[in-house]
């Protein structure tokens, strides 16, 4: 889920020699990216001046970015003690009985089976 | 292949003779001596094991054993090791009393008295009353697509814990009950007349359950190791 939550500060701006009657407060946008593994990307940042509504380029790239990357964290998730499975099963199932279970396990990690003697 | 649970980290062997002084050794007796030896080794060990780090990053524990029957290093002790050192563990609780149960209670699941499985008479089925299809409620971590799946086992209600959640819910119209037969329907009718105190029922009740700990790691409860079998995975559902 991408929440993206555009804030702009009011009044604490400072003033253009230009067009002294514009307040120039800095443009502050708060970027949350949460997914499913507790990833979690938290940034804001001050740019441009208050008056212009749209965001930069810049700030659509960052943006891009952050999302980009979430999704590249989701590809290459893994654990922090590395990606294998033990598998402790009774000695009484028989694995074959869960082999569709199992069998979707062994496209993404390593699987270990330990059963009772 | 058999491995620890934990890897442990080789130091260097210790040298007995310069552990104790030698005048000491000469004038303790020798109970006192043995004890000392054996104090510093369990203390060794004890820093060995701070120092093991978890031989796999997940753990599946699809067992419906008695206590007496898991490996000796399978402790509940070890396991809490292994989830304060980030490894996810996923555990199938049993109609029986055994260690993975008593575990589940210390992360607030209150589990049904041993034998009480889950049971529900709707919809009309082939099935025991014990096997039971259940269309997954949509959450956080289940889509709303998923097909519906069957379910054997025992429910448990979730106590006070913000770590919890709940996963698959029970049908609203099951119940926990230990007589399966409309014979034993009286002591299910009287529990409702005490306003259903003692009885386990409804969608309150939770079938998988996740616990996360504060570093991140999690523990997966399940009410039945059937969940998983190819039987229920292939059963024709009810959708």
């Amino acid at each position: 889920m991408v929440r993206v939550e555009d804030r702009v500060g009011v009044g604490s701006g400072r003033r253009s020699r230009r067009c002294p009657n514009k307040e120039y407060a800095p443009r502050l946008q708060t970027v949350d990216v949460f997914t499913r593994r507790n990833f979690h990307f938290h940034t804001h940042f001050a740019t441009g001046p208050a008056h212009l509504s749209r965001p930069g380029l810049h700030e659509k790239m960052l943006s891009l970015y952050l999302i980009l990357a979430a999704f590249v964290g989701l590809l290459q998730a893994k654990s922090s003690t590395g990606d294998s499975v033990l598998v402790i099963l009774d000695n009484k199932l028989n694995q074959s009985d869960y082999s569709l279970f199992f069998g979707g396990l062994e496209g993404v990690c390593e699987q270990e089976f330990v059963s009772f003697a | 292949m058999n491995r620890s649970l934990f890897r442990l980290p080789n130091f260097p062997p210790q040298n007995k003779g310069t552990v104790l002084p030698s005048v000491r050794r000469e004038t303790a007796p020798p109970q006192s001596r043995s004890m000392t030896h054996q104090t510093l080794t369990t203390l060794s060990s004890l820093h060995r094991i701070q120092k093991a780090r978890p031989s796999f990053a997940r753990i599946l524990g699809l067992t419906d054993l008695d206590t007496s029957d898991f490996a000796s290093d399978i402790t509940p002790q070890s396991l809490v090791s292994l989830l304060d050192k980030g490894t996810n563990l996923l555990l199938a609780l049993s109609q029986k009393q055994n260690l993975v149960n008593s575990l589940a209670n210390e992360f607030s699941l209150i589990l049904p008295p041993p034998q009480t499985p889950l049971v529900s008479h709707v919809p009309s089925r082939d099935e025991p009353a014990t096997v039971i299809p259940i269309t997954p409620q949509p959450n956080t971590l289940v889509d709303s697509d998923l097909a519906p799946v069957w379910f054997s086992g025992i429910p448990a209600a979730l106590g006070n814990n913000p770590l919890l959640f709940p996963i698959l819910r029970a049908p609203a119209e099951s119940f926990a009950s230990d007589a399966t037969a409309d014979s034993g329907a009286d002591s299910v009718l009287e529990a409702v007349d005490r306003g259903g105190e003692g009885l386990w029922a409804g969608s309150s009740l939770s079938l998988v359950t996740g616990f996360q700990t504060r570093n991140g790691a999690r523990a997966t409860w399940v009410g039945g190791v059937e969940l998983f079998s190819d039987d229920f995975a292939k059963k024709n559902t009810l959708r």
